[in-house]
């Protein structure tokens, strides 16, 4: 598949809930992608992720540079071996404008965070995310589309289906919660409380995220609550714009990543340190253990790739950073 | 009676010079807050309280724990919650059983403060405790100085800790520094110091970035989960106003011919604001507008979860901002450990400052 001159870039986007790849080429078109779960282990996920990659790409196509992104961004990057890694505001306002130059604003509602990003002319000029609590994000929706005992993919369209709202609490997920078994206690059908959950989500999320923000169309609505048709809908109803879902709306950060590893190599060009494809098949072992010089009990993480220590860190102080000949030996 | 005090910031120098100047040489000397220091402190705090209170009184239990019997806490009457710190904590120690002294300065009633003040040292008259505090205040000038100067060549040290290397001998070399002449030589041996021992890249153009927001929340590090060396290590320089400095230090206060810069942000941040809230509520708003005409390329507003006069200034904040076009990161801070989201948002700030600044320079150009 490996074509002359041409050249191929690698994005990962590990974040609370899912893990997310996707491969660009030079023209940073889209050529596969992959969204698979986290299930808690980003390490496993990762080299899952990359080996669904592998299956769906073949072996010979050359990756020039990769770079990861999301909460786990840190770890991620030393187990792809990425040439850069960055936070996910950045990856994804940078994917939203590559698929639209005229966005203005990006709305991504992710596992445990989300963010609005506002755009004037191509830059970012201001950015919010949620504060303490992780309120109506994709995590509190899986958990109570498991409770309802609804597939969170049928979630959205059956809150499509309803025309009654019922009232629920958004502010907190556990006044939610309590508000939502009233309601379904009194006999509320579960596509008018779906719906009403919805609709409180996105009031939250406009109130509270999004708050004193200048929110202009085109606004682009992604991560993995974006699936939600209900979520869309809500927020169509109180923002009174016609809202934009991207193809490929889940892995908009990957996509991100992979555009701010095209960026990086062609600002300072040289080999990636992408391990290659055959990371899956690589051992790669995390330890943890508790530092005990202070009373701060520093959590510190080992990060070993086929028994060789790769990367350490937790620490305050320092102490256990890696030194420079341990890192000049990586 | 082994005399102690909570940690405090840069402020924990301040008041070992000046128990040292008042000849204690009995001190228990409080450390860095630590993760027990937090867990003691909301073990025994009501939960609802604002962070601060938390881990200085995480930081008390644990100097009386290594044998204070005597201790300070500092009364600050402000117009929200702060102003009942001190009694508070005296209400807590004493349900825990503690038996020793509990000294609150009132900065706030003057003969008071001094009245008590005068209960710490141990055999200088009126006079001589007066001149020990006031060479506590001077010191508290310089020991600013040095957080200024680490937090400026922080972000362009080329091996990296070697600025808090040099800020921590100096800061100790402060605090033992005695006899006014040879404070007053201070400054010089800080710059100096400084510029021969940290290595910086020369060429860089670093950003600059204010920090703002409630007192505690600024000055403790272990509160603000380190955010002046996160933004040093992503090459910004970080600055705050906010120091004890404008309390304590007298001279400072009744020099009329120095504007002071609190009242400058003050009357600037009248059209938005103009009452009295407590906290820093005015201020952040108006250093918003007075970093931007000095040239700074944003602010970090940091205020403790619960925080009334900041949640206030918060929510004026982004109309400022878009006033004057500064851009202003509000953080909220908490007992929390994980700092992911929180060097999340840093990083995202200084990307976004950093295009904004290419821009501008790409405009220049044309």
């Amino acid at each position: 598949m490996k074509e002359k001159g041409n050249n191929y870039f690698l994005g990962v986007d590990v974040g609370s809930i899912s893990t997310n790849l996707a491969v660009i080429n030079q023209t940073q078109d889209l050529i596969e992608s992959v969204y698979i779960r986290t299930e808690g282990k980003p390490v496993d996920s990762v080299q899952r992720g990359i080996k669904i990659m592998q299956e769906k790409l073949g072996n010979n196509l050359e990756i020039t540079g990769a770079g990861s992104t999301g909460s786990a961004r840190q770890l991620t990057g030393v187990i792809v071996g990425a040439d850069i890694v960055k936070n996910e505001i950045t990856a994804h306002a940078l994917a939203s404008l590559d698929l639209n130059p005229e966005v203005q604003t990006v709305m991504e509602i992710g596992g445990q965070d989300s963010k609005i990003i506002i755009i004037r002319n191509g830059i970012v000029v201001d950015f919010a995310m949620n504060t303490v609590c992780a309120a109506g994000t994709g995590s509190f929706l899986d958990m109570q589309a498991s409770r309802l005992d609804i597939p969170i993919e049928d979630f959205g369209d059956l809150a499509l289906q309803s025309d009654n709202a019922v009232s629920i609490a958004g502010r907190c997920t556990v006044f939610a919660e309590s508000d939502m078994i009233h309601k379904q206690q009194l006999g509320h059908p579960a596509k008018d409380i779906i719906k009403g959950l919805c609709e409180a989500l996105a009031r939250n999320y406009l109130n509270n995220v999004g708050k004193g923000k200048d929110i202009k169309p085109p606004i682009m609505f992604q991560g993995g609550v974006a699936a939600n048709a209900g979520m869309r809908e809500s927020f169509e109803k109180y923002l009174e714009y016609e809202i934009m879902i991207p193809e490929n709306y889940d892995v908009m950060g990957a996509i991100g990543a992979a555009i701010l590893a095209k960026e990086e190599m062609n600002k300072r060009p040289r080999n990636t340190s992408f391990y290659g494809w055959d990371i899956p098949e690589m051992d790669f072992k995390t330890t943890g253990f508790e530092c005990d010089g202070c009373p701060n009990i520093c959590e510190i993480v080992e990060i070993r790739k086929n028994e060789q220590l790769v990367a350490r860190w937790g620490s305050r102080c320092g102490k256990w950073d890696l030194t420079d000949e341990e890192a000049a030996f990586i | 009676m082994p005399l102690g005090f909570p940690y405090l910031g840069t402020f924990t120098h301040v008041m070992e010079s000046i128990a040292r100047g008042m000849n204690r040489d009995d001190l228990i000397l409080p450390n860095e807050p630590t993760y027990r220091t937090k867990q003691l402190g909301s073990r025994h705090a009501s939960e609802f309280v604002c962070t601060p209170f938390k881990i200085i009184l995480g930081s008390l239990l644990e100097v009386i724990e290594r044998g204070a019997t005597q201790v300070i806490g500092t009364v600050h009457v402000d117009f929200c919650r702060l102003g009942y710190y001190a009694p508070l904590w005296k209400l807590i120690l004493e349900d825990l059983g503690y038996t020793g002294d509990i000294i609150c300065l009132n900065w706030f009633d003057k003969p008071d403060f001094f009245r008590n003040f005068k209960k710490l040292t141990g055999d200088l008259n009126a006079i001589q405790a007066f001149q020990a505090f006031r060479i506590g205040w001077i010191k508290n000038r310089y020991f600013d100085l040095v957080e200024k100067l680490l937090y400026s060549y922080g972000a362009t040290e080329i091996s990296k800790g070697s600025a808090k290397a040099v800020a921590d001998k100096l800061n100790r070399t402060i605090v033992h520094t005695m006899g006014e002449r040879n404070v007053r030589k201070l400054p010089r041996l800080i710059k100096e110091t400084f510029k021969e021992e940290v290595e910086v890249d020369e060429k860089a153009d670093p950003l600059k970035v204010i920090i703002m927001g409630e007192l505690y929340a600024v000055i403790e590090p272990a509160i603000n989960l380190y955010v002046m060396r996160k933004l040093n290590d992503l090459g910004v320089v970080a600055y705050t106003p906010i120091t004890f400095r404008r309390w304590i230090d007298l001279g400072y206060r009744l020099n009329f011919f120095k504007r002071k810069q609190h009242d400058i942000a003050i009357k600037k941040a009248k059209p938005y604001l103009g009452h009295r809230l407590g906290g820093k509520a005015r201020e952040s708003i108006g250093c918003t507008i007075y970093y931007k005409e000095k040239g700074w390329d944003g602010l970090i507003h940091l205020y403790p979860f619960t925080c009334m006069p900041e949640i206030i200034s918060r929510s004026i904040l982004p109309q400022v901002s878009k006033d004057y076009d500064m851009p202003v990161l509000s953080l909220v801070v908490d007992e929390h450990t994980g700092e992911a989201g929180f060097q999340t948002r840093v990083e995202a700030f200084v990307d976004l400052l950093e295009r904004k600044r290419n821009e501008n320079d790409k405009n220049k150009v044309k």
